[in-house]
């Protein structure tokens, strides 16, 4: 997995390549941590080149949203496909982390549930 | 070899570190794919299984030994894949360890939903404990049709 980063004040859009698994999620949460450290509130997961997630993956999410809502802030996720979205109903994180279309509907929206 | 025509097994062994594991899971799906399993369950599904199995035996499975090794076996035929996690860990209750979607930190929690996610992948998972001769395996079933 590789993931790009794109900061635009408080707003961070981190698109992912691959896979998000137990051998990458330390050095990717670590990458969000820096930032919302340096100010940013607002982190959109562009999915579009993702592959899948396992449980090490949705922990740091979980755990990077948790963050980010103590601060004020929101991880949302975006473009999601068939897979990962099914795998986000499964598991029920669909309520942590309802799928945004776009990145400009993931912007725009309000606050997240 | 055709998965059509007839079973492939493959096996590796490799080091108890998680740093292995991307290589295995590689190699692993790539003799799925070549047996002609279908893309979504080379792309999703399986390597997901594997991850999470190949994570837990690296996690869990270590035991006393100095070198831990994980051995990774695959097996395919026209109906089904079949994957195999060897390690020297005792084994586990399956029924004691694995959460549920309906505990109450169940959204909360940042870890303990790798064997939910194995059991909703997999059509079969069962842990087979070790015997005065054979190590610790994790069985993943997984139907083609």
């Amino acid at each position: 997995m590789s993931f790009t980063l794109d900061r635009s004040e408080e707003q961070l859009v981190v698109a992912i390549e691959g896979q998000l698994v137990v051998t990458n999620r330390q050095e990717f949460k670590q990458a969000i941590l820096e930032a919302v450290e340096q100010g940013v509130r607002l982190v959109l997961l562009d999915c579009t080149h993702a592959a899948y997630i396992d449980s090490s993956g949705l922990g740091a999410l979980v755990s990077l949203k948790r963050r980010l809502r103590e601060l004020g802030g929101d991880l949302r996720l975006v473009a999601l496909h068939e897979d990962l979205r099914s795998l986000f109903e499964m598991t029920r994180l669909d309520q942590l982390f309802p799928p945004y279309a776009t990145l400009a509907d993931a912007s725009a929206a309000s606050a997240a549930p | 070899m055709s998965a059509e025509q007839g079973t492939a097994v493959h096996a590796w062994v490799l080091p108890s570190s998680l740093e292995a594991i991307p290589a295995a899971v590689t190699q692993a799906v790539d003799a799925c794919r070549a047996a002609g399993v279908d893309a979504r369950h080379c792309g999703f599904h399986l390597p997901l299984a594997l991850t999470e199995a190949l994570s837990n035996a690296v996690r869990c499975g270590r035991a006393e030994q100095s070198h831990p090794e994980l051995r990774v076996c695959v097996e395919i035929t026209p109906a089904q894949v079949v994957l195999e996690v060897e390690d020297d860990g005792p084994g586990f209750d399956w029924e004691a360890c694995a959460r549920s979607p309906d505990a109450a930190d169940w959204l909360e929690r940042d870890g303990g939903r790798g064997l939910f996610l194995l059991r909703s992948y997999m059509d079969l998972v069962e842990s087979v404990p070790p015997t005065a001769v054979t190590r610790h395996r994790v069985r993943m079933l997984l139907r083609r049709t």
